[in-house]
């Protein structure tokens, strides 16, 4: 037994609510940002608030799918996506199962192997942009709450930019995410 | 503003960027977790199933706390607008350029 490999399916969903928590957030933060382009700060709490938030759901997505990473690296990634053999097992099994209810055979992999083994490789893109984010995520808040552009427009570059990464990070990390649980996710049949 | 916290988190970005990338780089012994075995180890890379990714979190945050601890040594009096200009500029680029590196070596 793999290491919370009982609890992943309820991870995976808590993982994901708090991830659309996170895209929500950071895509707030980073909207209300744009005033500042401007010279705008009259919404500046609110913004802070958000920073905070963003911050505490990028540590909790990035907690959960780091408790999730070994049960994803074995179960979905040695035994599937770098496993030509069982994803054409896989579609021969669809085939046979959409031929007893008459339906049209699945797509693809109509030539013997598939190679899933791209996922996997965007997958770790992922990882890496997400981790880049979470750290930015926390300097995000250190910045909002001891040097914020309302008081020094010198550090609004920087204060954007890192809100930039951090809604980009999040969006590519949920897209990603969802693309690859639309392929195999951590919950098996038991 | 506080201009020491500015600069601190400008040299945390840096050192975590850096860091995070350091041991797949320079291909330097790391920390890996094997999910099957359910044990750690350091080295080199033990195979394509035990995961480097703590590993690298932890040289990205020990590669943090050196940048940041070397700023409050050095950092004495309030920096000039250049030095405010150029430390968020090379925070924000050693993100991207770490990413960057990532995505160029797993692009599928």
């Amino acid at each position: 037994m793999l290491f919370l490999e009982d609890h992943a399916r309820w991870l995976l969903v808590v993982h994901g609510i708090a991830a659309a928590t996170l895209v929500a957030a950071s895509t707030h933060h980073l909207l209300w940002c744009r005033h500042y382009l401007h010279g705008r700060f009259g919404r500046a709490r609110a913004e802070q608030r958000f920073a905070l938030i963003a911050t505490g759901a990028f540590v909790g997505t990035f907690f959960l799918g780091n408790l999730l990473y070994p049960t994803y690296k074995v179960r979905v990634r040695a035994e599937y996506f770098d496993s030509p053999e069982a994803v054409a097992a896989e579609v021969q099994q669809r085939r046979e199962a959409a031929a007893r209810v008459d339906d049209p055979a699945p797509r693809g992999g109509g030539h013997g192997r598939i190679g899933l083994a791209w996922v996997a490789r965007l997958f770790d893109i992922k990882e890496h942009w997400v981790a880049l984010g979470c750290a930015s995520s926390l300097l995000l808040l250190l910045l909002s709450r001891r040097a914020h552009p309302k008081d020094d427009l010198r550090v609004l570059p920087l204060y954007l930019g890192l809100s930039v990464v951090v809604c980009g990070t999040a969006w590519a990390g949920a897209v990603i995410g969802l693309l690859t649980v639309s392929f195999r996710a951590v919950g098996g049949a038991t | 503003m506080s201009p020491r916290a500015y600069l601190a988190a400008c040299a945390a970005a840096v050192g975590f960027a850096l860091g995070y990338a350091l041991p797949v780089y320079a291909h330097l012994q790391n920390l890996y977790y094997d999910p099957i075995a359910r044990q750690l180890l350091v080295g080199a890379w033990p195979g394509p199933v035990p995961m480097g990714y703590l590993g690298q979190i932890l040289y990205g945050l020990g590669a943090a706390l050196i940048a940041v601890g070397i700023i409050r040594v050095v950092v004495r009096r309030a920096p000039s607008a250049t030095v405010i200009a150029l430390a968020g500029a090379w925070a924000l680029t050693a993100i991207v350029l770490v990413g960057a590196y990532f995505t160029w070596n797993n692009w599928p």
